[in-house]
């Protein structure tokens, strides 16, 4: 059994020549964002540095992966090197294979590193490739901007980078399920159309005050009124109050969701064309436990052959 | 007809027939009886730094050894971990060690600490209390992570056992927990109230999704209520939101969101507020609450300055400051 254990693997000369082999020399780890300095003679030509220094939330599959990258002054990258991961998948080891590395040199930091376009993944392994794909692109824009910026006039004129513009609008519209019901709430109008209906009422029945026939027959046509509007704001708060009511955990069992969807599929499971733009809105109703039986026998074959544990549990009781 | 069960760990208490699955995926009713299919089965297995849980007022730069199975009760769209709790143990594969194994392998790395994360502790809870019992008696820490969504029974069972916990409070309406980690509040405050009162060392972290959670009146309302219920000396996080699982299309949230969020959270009168996932001038430096002056300073997860007395004091002033520190720091890593 493998345990990973690769917190505190030392870097040493053979790397960064590995990583950078147009230096002659290399400077000690320092700084505020730590790097080694990279010199041809007595010229500074780049910058090695470890990812997860940089930005150590970037994960692979099962943990962070430390990279090696070295940065030319023109903003490109010479090599990459993986010193240490902690996958436990099986396709993931061969991140630190030549021709996967070998990818990334003489690239621009502008480019996207995009898996499947620029960069060519790993069957089986498709996250630890995107993960170090990820980290190289974030890290290296990060430190070229700190230690080789681009002066205002190449920014707007060489530039290459996609931007993707971002607005709120387009986030609530892209995600599926709307669980902010901005729109009309007519819970907090009740209260003053009922008023503002109270008052019609009294006005109109001052001014009929001297007929006391037609008051009694108008007075019978606004209770009626009243009752009717009265069910109407019932009912609307019925419907209301899933989304409302505070947490009540024996009842009920299954609770409803408002999605937007698009119909893929024919009734008889043919797929669909999506030729028309508009979208529907669906009830759906949801078991909220019981998801699913198990299958004895696989279960207990995995018992048997130490894959699952079969130990009974502490807290639970049984019921009629 | 078989036998019915009714699991009593967490507020959803569900009923299963024969052959069926909780909610966590991972309690099953076999034979009448409530079986865990996780004890002893862990699916990762890793050393980490204790500011990575993030724990920051319990001997920082040491090592925890961390453990996680898979399964959890919630299914939050924002999950990071989202491939170890959201599924099946029996669709994996699992390492075996028992809870001797676990103590004696946390002593092979040197570690102080043997931290329960990644995914959700309630779910393997067994697992957790046995092998608790075990560290304490070789005198190592327990760290546990979790989203708190569980009964108070089993909790104060657990809680004699443990050193150190961090609790997610997610949001603090009841519309959020229920839309999009589908779960509830109240049972998540009630656990804080109880941890507060035991000896455990209590931090809250606090995730801020753009557009979701990121009212700045609704973080006051939580602050304050931290304040009056459990106290000033709880350190707060706040972390930064990056797209995962559910939520691609949103953005990673804004650095000057989680600082006007702790300055908010200084304003009511807290003393430890911290942002995590982001590097920021002041966001991981511990603060003294009498004197103002910069105790531990972090970078990501080194100790760059460490400035507390073996008896827990302030080493200006003399105040006491909440937490488990070092009696010999630099020479134990």
């Amino acid at each position: 059994m493998l345990l990973p254990f690769t917190l505190w693997s030392k870097i040493t000369e053979n790397d960064l020549r590995y990583v950078m082999p147009a230096a002659t020399a290399f400077s000690v780890k320092y700084g505020k964002y730590p790097h080694w300095n990279a010199y041809k003679g007595n010229e500074l030509i780049g910058i090695c540095y470890i990812t997860t220094d940089i930005d150590p939330t970037i994960k692979g599959y099962a943990g962070p992966i430390k990279i090696l990258v070295g940065l030319y002054k023109n903003r490109t990258i010479s090599g990459i090197k993986v010193i240490s991961h902690t996958e436990n998948i099986p396709q993931a080891y061969r991140i630190t294979e030549d021709w996967f590395q070998l990818q990334f040199t003489g690239k621009d930091i502008a480019e996207p590193f995009i898996v499947g376009k620029d960069i060519q993944g790993i069957t089986g392994a498709t996250v630890s490739a995107k993960s170090v794909a990820l980290a190289v692109k974030k890290t290296a824009r990060i430190m070229a901007d700190y230690f080789f910026p681009l002066k205002r006039k190449e920014v707007f004129t060489e530039s290459k980078t996609e931007t993707q513009k971002f607005s709120p609008k387009q986030a609530e519209k892209e995600i599926s399920i709307s669980y902010t019901e901005k729109k009309f709430n007519p819970t907090q109008y009740m209260l003053v159309i009922l008023i503002f209906y109270i008052l019609l009422c009294i006005g109109i029945n001052f001014k009929l005050r001297k007929n006391k026939k037609i008051l009694f027959v108008v007075f019978l046509f606004e209770l009626l009124l009243l009752i009717v509007i009265l069910k109407f704001f019932k009912n609307y708060k019925n419907k209301v109050s899933i989304f409302s009511t505070s947490y009540n955990p024996g009842h009920p069992q299954y609770f409803k969701e408002k999605i937007l969807t698009q119909p893929s599929s024919d009734i008889s499971g043919k797929p669909l064309k999506s030729t028309s733009t508009k979208t529907e809105e669906i009830l759906i109703l949801k078991p909220k436990w019981g998801i699913g039986k198990i299958n004895k026998k696989d279960i207990e074959k995995q018992i048997k052959s130490g894959n699952l544990s079969g130990k009974e549990a502490y807290n639970y009781r049984e019921v009629k | 007809m078989g036998k019915r069960v009714q699991c009593l760990l967490c507020p959803f208490k569900c009923i299963l027939d024969e052959n069926q699955r909780g909610i966590c995926q991972v309690r099953v009713n076999l034979n009448g009886k409530l079986v865990s299919l996780v004890y002893g089965k862990p699916a990762a297995v890793h050393v980490d730094p204790i500011e990575k849980k993030p724990i920051f007022h319990l001997l920082p730069s040491a090592k925890a050894f961390s453990i996680a199975t898979f399964g959890c009760n919630l299914g939050c769209k924002f999950c990071q971990n989202w491939q170890l709790s959201q599924s099946k143990p029996d669709e994996n594969k699992n390492y075996s060690l028992n809870p001797d194994e676990v103590v004696r392998l946390a002593k092979h790395y040197n570690c102080k600490s043997i931290a329960y994360t990644y995914s959700e502790p309630v779910v393997f809870y067994e697992y957790t209390y046995d092998t608790s019992i075990i560290a304490r008696k070789n005198k190592i820490k327990n760290i546990f992570v979790s989203a708190g969504f569980i009964n108070p029974k089993p909790l104060r069972k657990l809680a004699k056992y443990l050193d150190a916990a961090n609790i997610d409070l997610k949001g603090f309406t009841e519309e959020y927990y229920r839309n999009v980690c589908f779960g509830a509040l109240k049972p998540v405050l009630k656990t804080l109230e109880i941890l507060a009162e035991e000896n455990v060392i209590l931090e809250i972290t606090n995730l801020i999704i753009p557009t979701l959670n990121d009212d700045l009146k609704t973080i006051k309302k939580m602050c304050k209520w931290i304040y009056r219920n459990l106290g000033p000396q709880f350190p707060l996080h706040f972390s930064r939101f990056f797209p995962m699982y559910k939520l691609r299309n949103l953005p990673p949230t804004p650095v000057g969101t989680l600082i006007n969020a702790r300055k908010v959270a200084l304003d009511v009168g807290l003393y430890f507020v911290y942002i995590g996932n982001v590097y920021t001038e002041d966001g991981e430096t511990t603060f003294c609450p009498n004197c103002h002056r910069k105790i531990v300073v972090r970078y990501g997860y080194n100790v760059m300055k460490y400035n507390i007395t073996p008896q827990g004091k302030c080493k200006y002033c003399g105040e006491k400051i909440y937490g488990v520190w070092w009696k010999e720091y630099g020479k134990t890593i």
